[in-house]
């Protein structure tokens, strides 16, 4: 399972999460960003707009990619983020961590890129 | 409500045909779209916890179950594993909490959407998590981040 990603530029990217972040596709996701990080890209823009999943094994691999850029001032920030996200966003208290905008243009606005 | 029930037998296409039968419970509106929602996270890292951790018997099977009583929502999830010790390893998991964890952190969240959480042999081979659903996920208390500093 693949995950589109948009490079906006200045070491920033948009991820399209899709319908589902979850044990299923997790190492996918590492994987993409892992790949991304290898050419520099800092800051992660996650679309979560038709996402109706996201389980704590997805949260854990979006927590992995945070403490691998975050030493170097990278963030990963969320987008569009759905009512089930929201959901799990909440519980887990991670908008402590992870900054979320109504709109991708709106999380690209906030980066500056 | 009166108790709905309903049967999966492939692990991988599981957690999709679950939302799949949450959604048509809410669409029909037997079942609150919030609470199916809610339920259905809670729900997916059990299945999900089953789908890589478990041993099974037999052929996998799990059966859900969901209804109202006292006014709140219960659920009922059976299934063909030979079990395990869920209060020890959600003991463990807390006493292990690190923060922004990668791994092991599925059934504290079950256990912060759940009242009265309980997993118990009901047969041979059978077991059955059962559980009621708190009115909303803020009334829990998981905090990943805590004692958090950013790196």
């Amino acid at each position: 399972m693949s995950f589109p990603i948009d490079e906006t530029g200045e070491g920033t990217v948009v991820l399209t999460v899709g319908k589902a972040l979850d044990f299923r596709n997790a190492a996918a996701f590492k994987q993409a960003c892992q790949e991304k990080i290898a050419d520099d890209v800092r800051h992660f823009i996650l679309d979560f707009s038709d996402t109706g999943i996201l389980d704590s094994t997805g949260l854990g691999a979006i927590f992995s990619v945070y403490r691998q850029v975050n030493p170097s001032g990278g963030k990963v920030v969320f987008a569009s983020v759905s009512r089930p996200v929201q959901v799990v966003v909440q519980l887990t208290r991670t908008y402590k961590v992870f900054n979320q905008y109504g709109t991708v243009d709106e999380a690209r606005q906030a980066l500056g890129v | 409500m009166s108790p709905q029930t309903q049967a999966f037998d492939d692990l991988i296409l599981l957690p999709d045909a679950l939302r799949v039968w949450l959604d048509h419970l809410a669409n029909s509106g037997r079942l609150d779209p919030e609470a199916s929602m809610m339920l259905g996270v809670a729900l997916h890292e059990w299945v999900a916890n089953l789908a890589q951790h478990a041993q099974w018997a037999s052929s996998p099977r799990i059966v859900v179950s969901v209804g109202a009583r006292d006014g709140r929502l219960h659920c009922a999830v059976e299934d063909t594993s030979v079990g395990f010790d869920l209060a020890a390893v959600l003991l463990n998991r807390r006493e292990g909490f690190e923060a922004l964890p990668e791994r092991g952190m599925g059934l504290l969240m079950l256990d912060a959407h759940a009242d009265g959480l309980r997993y118990e042999a009901v047969g041979p081979h059978r077991h059955r998590l059962s559980f009621g659903l708190r009115a909303s996920a803020d009334e829990s208390g998981l905090d990943l981040t805590q004692a958090f500093a950013p790196l």
